[in-house]
């Protein structure tokens, strides 16, 4: 089963340039469903459906075997916008 | 908002699912021409409207959150139902697979814009919130047109 703490390891290591990675699981812990964010500047000038192919390409496995996976990819820059 | 009624995966090839026709017509040694004939199905209906979406279930009774969503957001853009067309992957698990080799892209939905696929619901939603999408649905001539409510009325 995964955890949330899979996820977070399997995208800090094939990611390139991780600043930040928030994974949630949606699905109380049955490993089912998970809100992903990533945030790494090896997403600069990248549009959203690339980034998160990204993302998708890094979890190819793990995408598989859920129910539900969800994705959002910010720069840097972008993140520092959101979180104040 | 989408009552229009072209959203099964039986328009897929004339009124057979792509499930229906591969137990027409499979055998093994076609299994290579069976892969080619399936992504020209998908290909075609790719092509079958300027905006169509695979989703699970249907506009009017989407069967998961995230088709929910983007159909919601389908609608709030103002898409023209007589440009769209969408269909239902649980209707045919050949077509659910299929769709994700295609795209290379694991989930579903999948929307696709003049032949062009642009994402799924994260890329949507956050393409809605951004200003892109409207963009882009304006570029490929697919809203309702504006003065559209007038034209009913009079």
């Amino acid at each position: 089963m995964l955890t949330e703490e899979d996820l977070r390891n399997k995208i800090s290591t094939t990611i390139p340039d991780v600043y930040n990675v928030i994974v949630t699981d949606l699905s109380y812990g049955c490993g089912q469903s998970f809100d992903v964010v990533v945030v790494s500047n090896i997403f600069q000038g990248k549009n959203k459906l690339q980034r998160s192919r990204l993302v998708n390409g890094a979890l190819k496995e793990e995408i598989q075997t859920i129910h539900a996976f969800s994705c959002k990819c910010y720069t840097e820059e972008e993140w520092a916008k959101i979180v104040i | 908002m989408f009552n229009r009624q072209l959203l099964n995966a039986g328009r897929l090839i004339g009124n057979q699912t792509l499930t229906q026709m591969r137990q027409t017509i499979y055998r093994p040694q076609l299994m290579a021409f069976m892969s080619t004939e399936i992504r020209k199905a998908i290909g075609d209906a790719v092509s079958s409207a300027p905006v169509v979406l695979f989703m699970k279930g249907t506009p009017e009774f989407p069967q998961c959150g995230f088709s929910k969503a983007t159909i919601g957001i389908l609608g709030q853009q103002g898409v023209d139902p007589l440009k769209f067309a969408a269909y239902n992957v649980l209707e045919d698990p050949e077509l659910r697979e299929a769709i994700k080799e295609f795209t290379e892209w694991p989930t579903i939905p999948q929307l696709f814009v003049n032949n062009e696929f642009v994402g799924g619901c994260d890329v949507i939603k956050s393409m809605a919130k951004s200003g892109e999408l409207t963009e882009l649905l304006e570029e490929a001539q697919v809203l309702v047109p504006e003065d559209y409510d007038a034209e009913e009325k009079s």
